[in-house]
């Protein structure tokens, strides 16, 4: 089969083309004559792209060429999965864990210790990947001939 | 002026090799995952999990928005009692799970942003230009919406009408990234994946997939159950559990961050039922406890996607319409004792108004209600928005 072109073109992209662009006009025209505050927005869907694109992603990408200088072959790719997953999980954790929202007198809040809650999903985690490794490994000593 | 416009249409489509520098270099992203083939497989594997969980959430999201701020057109049913509770934490668990595979979509197809030459036409160039508003909404929606379960709001505008916004800009963006991308990741898919080899160690093709689904399974599980009762005890990253709060139920507004504490506890408060009625009513918390009384077990399904179930025991609302001769097919506005706030006031459409478990609830789960659950008496039915469910109710006005 061969590949197709990089470049897209054809009917489906064109109506693809007209059709989205009509909604993010739509979106765009909407945002800016209801939300409360256009520039807060604007910069947060901005600043969105530009922080992953110019801050994290350059991150990744240079931890990535420390760990490939600093990390032997055979071991790096457990270092870097569980970078990224403890990284990604953080990330999602962060917003609780920092308990920067919130009524501090209501009871029901946050009523999670979210950093304790990293440790345990990582735990967790590790302890399921290990049992699927070692499962794997059981079922191919077994096949074994 | 031709040669001008040949010379600039040559600078803008192929740009000369000398600016090659830095990320634009040949070999400046020598992982494996970003080798073409394995880069062409995993971003249509990850674009395929990304467009289904977009799309889910976009729907949700505007049946959500559509039920708090229904247009003329648009009747939301009371019935199935639960629909909502459904709806609103798919809508919640989707975008969570979403946020690996975003990461892990973007780290994919990262080089493709100093793609060298960074255009080679004008559909090329749209594509591209296309990439903004979908890369920039996805992860604005994202990060909006996973702070703001936390309710935590540093936006600096108000989150429903941003985030509402912001989920076209992104459906607009995913419109046209589908309709550039449909052939190249049909043809993906059908080529199956390349061979999954390593040769200078790191994460191979395979296994960064894996880290990828296996990253958004975990970050689901830690946080599903404070809506999925089974799994509540899982639920170490979610910022509610169903069973934590007082009563047996979690709170999301205060009567102090109301401002209701002392207006709720005068002796003076009475209910009043006016508007398009025969008999106005005004009743104390004596007379509505002397009403027949309904129970009815419904939940609090909360638009940051926690929701919990209650045993509710009060006056259903149709009895109160019928007692003040109220039309069969009256529809109601409730008003609660606080002072300001979006969510002061709630709509009863007609279904709403008139089914049987509609109530002014005076208890929950058998103790008297109290304060941060809307004492003296507060709005319960089924199928809506907890946002929907007013608290510290004063006033019905009857259409």
């Amino acid at each position: 089969m061969s590949r197709p072109r990089a470049t897209p073109g054809g009917a489906l992209f064109w109506s693809g083309v007209v059709a989205g662009w009509g909604l993010i006009t739509a979106g765009v025209a909407g945002g800016l004559a209801n939300v409360t505050s256009v520039p807060h927005w604007l910069a947060w869907l901005a600043g969105a792209l530009l922080v992953h694109d110019l801050v994290v992603a350059p991150f990744a990408a240079g931890l990535g060429g420390i760990l490939r200088v600093a990390v032997p072959g055979w071991f790096r790719a457990y270092v870097q999965g569980a970078l990224v997953f403890t990284a990604i999980v953080l990330a999602v954790a962060l917003p609780v864990a920092l308990r920067l929202g919130g009524d501090p007198r209501n009871s029901s809040e946050l009523p999670v210790d979210a950093w304790g809650g990293v440790v345990v999903v990582v735990l967790e985690s590790l302890l399921v990947w290990g049992l699927i490794r070692s499962l794997r490994a059981l079922r191919r000593t077994l096949r074994s001939p | 002026m031709p040669g001008r416009l040949t010379r600039l249409r040559r600078f803008l489509f192929e740009p000369p090799e000398a600016f090659r520098l830095g990320p634009f270099r040949e070999e400046a992203f020598p992982d494996p995952v970003h080798e073409p083939r394995n880069l062409e497989r995993n971003a249509a594997v990850l674009g395929i999990a990304l467009g289904v969980a977009f799309v889910v959430c976009f729907l949700t999201g505007v049946l959500s928005h559509l039920i708090q701020d229904p247009p003329g057109w648009f009747v939301w049913p009371s019935r199935p009692a639960g629909l909502y509770r459904i709806t609103q934490g798919v809508h919640v668990a989707t975008g969570i799970a979403a946020i690996p595979l975003l990461f892990a979509k973007l780290w994919t197809v990262y080089p493709r942003l100093w793609r060298w030459p960074p255009v080679e036409s004008v559909a090329h160039l749209v594509e591209r230009v296309s990439l903004v508003p979908l890369v920039g909404g996805a992860l604005f929606m994202l990060a909006t919406g996973l702070i703001n379960i936390a309710q935590w709001y540093p936006f600096g505008f108000a989150f429903p009408g941003g985030h509402f916004w912001g989920a076209w800009i992104t459906i607009g963006g995913l419109v046209v990234h589908v309709g550039a991308k449909w052939a190249t990741t049909v043809a993906a898919i059908r080529r199956g994946p390349p061979p999954d080899t390593v040769t200078d160690g790191g994460l191979s093709r395979r296994r960064f997939l894996r880290l990828a689904f296996a990253t958004s399974a975990a970050v689901t599980a830690s946080t599903v159950g404070q809506t999925v009762r089974p799994l509540e005890g899982l639920a170490v990253l979610a910022p509610r559990r169903p069973s934590v709060g007082s009563q047996g139920l979690p709170v999301n507004r205060t009567a102090h961050s109301a401002g209701v504490r002392r207006t709720a506890t005068d002796p003076s408060w009475r209910l009043r039922v006016e508007g398009a009625v025969r008999d106005p009513l005004s009743l104390s918390l004596a007379d509505l406890h002397r009403l027949p009384q309904r129970e009815a077990v419904l939940p609090i399904a909360c638009v940051e996607g926690w929701s919990a179930n209650a045993r509710w025991r009060g006056v259903p609302v149709r009895d109160l319409l019928v007692l003040a001769g109220a039309d069969a097919d009256a529809e109601v506005t409730v008003e609660s004792l606080q002072p300001e706030g979006a969510y002061r006031t709630s709509e009863l459409n007609r279904l709403h108004a008139h089914d049987r478990d509609t109530l002014l609830a005076l208890q929950v789960n058998g103790q008297p209600l109290n304060l941060d659950h809307g004492y003296p008496t507060r709005l319960v039915g089924p199928n809506r928005p907890g946002v929907m469910q007013t608290k510290w109710v004063t006033r019905l006005v009857v259409r």
